[in-house]
């Protein structure tokens, strides 16, 4: 008969308790509140702001966070230039930081003078605005999406870059035709987590952007404000939308991914 | 003026330098650049595709300084050890990356595609992916996807070093008749002495990024020949024709000397063969009764003392060779410049590679 270990027993059973302890934690979202006043939270024109803002918002600022993480995790893995590994680590400094901090930081940057004065001569305003929204969520998503694909890059050989550009393809054109398609796996979990870093984003858009009901209230911030309130089933109703959210973004990836 | 040059090249990858670089290349020749692990071998053929910038010196190719030249620009195709085909194309797509930047019309593409295919043996895994390809056939499509869009040059990597022996052997052949075929002048990093045997009219020796040996085969092999080649000092490679195939022997003309080897080859064929100095045995007298199949009348060349050992240069008709004798045999036959001596080499030694 088999032999089965002590340490084997308790490091599944910790495998299995710690997954269960999630599962009921999430099961509670559903089981805690009265679902007709749950459905009628769901139904809620402010819940319906939230989400619809959350997703409008999160879109802008994935495709914001892309549009920089691309270039940049590229430069990242394939150039060794003077303070490569200060600038990274400047880069992924925002992981670390408390998000109220990196908030606080993004409304004393561009509240204060000279940097306001200017972006406000733009006609961009962007401290408790939906505009500080998007930009509290583009420096928490950012530094995720640029380390994933900085990982990303550094697992495609760049000797087929090589043979890319010996056969007369320009730089770009490589990159298009080589890097970006063998990047394909690690992009699409990038715009999965940055996505996700971004509807999630609480700290930073608190601070940044405000706690405005209907103007900068995202899915956290709704829960936010309706605790505050006591409003439990409006919270919880957009924490299950965050959760559904997350859900089908992780399953749209698995799903590309998946294909040949 | 030389097709290809490398004038004092120096170039600089994280820390390593290859430094002054020379040598040069006639159009259709083929080179082989040998070294011990990390002693810039590579460096040296990334900076000629372009991928390493060259901090000094000049690479000039076909009347052209491309040391500044985008790799894109330069005609310069490249293998690599490690394949490096594109996992995401087919091995049509891989044929058919760098003719799809030259040229729109589909047709031609799937033409000339199929035609590289068809040179090396590669028609019916045009659908396969690379993973599901052999390492043999994988290496042949790199050299397909290289030689397809007609490069100037080609470098070669270590190309057969992922393979086994018997692989090697096949595409070693693959690549002498491709080559031979389209007439391409090649820079090839080899860690096997047989690529050189087999493939190479020159040889460059690199050691710790400096050029210690350069010029023909023979002429690098010595004597006297750099450490890295001590093991392989005296080795002669000779061209010969094939006269007759009978009783499982195969009759060479080389250099006016008509010599026997057991290996297999068809009349009429170009071969190459390789004599070691350990496999050649003098006599002061024509050897009766001897199975060596090979008595070779000669002249003695030169004497060249290699420690414990002595390298004796030996002349019959044109053909040049070596012999590895100890130094009491040296004293026992008396040997001296210009003496008249027999030498034999049995058929079975005698290796067409």
């Amino acid at each position: 008969m088999r032999r089965v270990s002590l340490a084997r027993v308790l490091l599944v059973g910790a495998a299995w308790a710690m997954a269960a302890t999630i599962l009921v934690a999430l099961a509670s979202l559903v089981l805690t509140p009265s679902w007709t006043r749950l459905l009628g939270a769901l139904r809620s024109a402010e819940i319906a702001y939230a989400l619809a803002f959350t997703l409008v918002s999160s879109a802008l600022s994935t495709a914001l966070v892309m549009l920089f993480a691309v270039p940049i995790g590229y430069t990242l893995s394939r150039v060794r230039f003077a303070g490569d590994r200060l600038v990274r680590t400047l880069l992924y400094l925002p992981m670390a930081l408390p998000q109220i901090v990196l908030g606080l930081c993004l409304l004393l940057l561009f509240g204060a003078a000279p940097l306001a004065q200017a972006l406000h001569a733009l006609r961009i305003d962007l401290v408790f605005t939906r505009t500080g929204v998007v930009v509290a969520q583009f420096f928490t998503a950012f530094p995720y999406a640029v380390r994933v694909l900085k990982s990303t890059f550094d697992a495609i050989d760049p000797r087929l870059e090589f043979v890319s550009r010996s056969l007369g393809c320009s730089r770009l054109e490589t990159f298009r035709r080589v890097s970006l398609p063998l990047a394909r796996t690690g992009l699409l979990a990038s715009v999965s987590i940055a996505f996700a870093r971004c509807a999630g984003a609480f700290g930073s858009v608190l601070v940044l952007a405000g706690g405005m009901r209907m103007h900068t209230e995202t899915l956290p911030v709704a829960i936010h404000l309706n605790l505050s309130y006591g409003n439990l089933e409006m919270a919880v109703a957009a924490g299950l939308l965050l959760v559904l959210l997350s859900s089908v973004g992780i399953y749209a990836v698995e799903m590309m991914e998946a294909r040949p | 003026m030389s097709f290809f040059a490398a004038k004092d090249l120096c170039v600089r990858v994280d820390g390593f330098a290859l430094r002054g670089a020379s040598f040069q290349l006639d159009r259709g020749e083929y080179l082989c650049v040998l070294g011990p692990s990390g002693t810039g071998k590579s460096v040296l053929l990334d900076a000629i595709a372009g991928f390493h910038d060259v901090e000094a010196g000049r690479i000039v190719l076909d009347g052209e300084d491309i040391s500044r030249t985008p790799p894109e620009r330069r005609g310069i195709g490249v293998v690599y050890q490690n394949h490096a085909l594109f996992p995401h194309l087919n091995v049509f797509g891989n044929i058919a990356y760098g003719l799809r930047v030259r040229e729109r019309d589909g047709a031609r593409v799937r033409r000339r595609v199929e035609e590289m295919a068809e040179s090396l043996g590669l028609s019916r895994t045009l659908d396969k992916r690379p993973g599901s390809l052999s390492g043999g056939e994988q290496q042949r499509t790199a050299l397909a996807r290289a030689l397809a869009v007609r490069p100037r040059l080609l470098l070669m990597d270590e190309p057969f070093s992922s393979l086994d022996p018997p692989m090697r052997r096949d595409l070693r052949r693959v690549v002498r008749d491709v080559v031979g075929e389209f007439g391409i002048t090649v820079v090839h990093a080899a860690h096997d002495l047989d690529d050189l045997w087999t493939l190479a009219d020159k040889a460059l020796v690199i050691e710790d990024g400096r050029v210690k040996a350069f010029g023909g085969v023979n002429a690098v092999l010595g004597p006297p020949c750099v450490p890295f080649l001590r093991r392989a000092e005296g080795v002669r490679v000779i061209a010969g024709i094939v006269l007759e195939r009978r009783d499982g022997v195969s009759s060479v003309e080389a250099g006016g000397v008509r010599l026997a080897t057991s290996d297999a080859a068809r009349a009429g064929e170009t071969v190459r063969l390789v004599i070691r100095p350990e496999d050649v045995t003098l006599y002061t007298e024509k050897p009766a009764g001897a199975s060596a199949r090979n008595v070779l009348e000669s002249r003695v060349t030169g004497i060249h003392r290699a420690g414990e050992t002595v390298l004796i240069g030996l002349r019959s008709e044109r053909l040049e060779f070596n012999a590895l004798l100890t130094r009491d045999a040296v004293e026992n036959l008396s040997l001296a410049a210009e003496k008249k001596i027999f030498a034999t080499i049995k058929a079975v030694h005698l290796n067409i590679v």
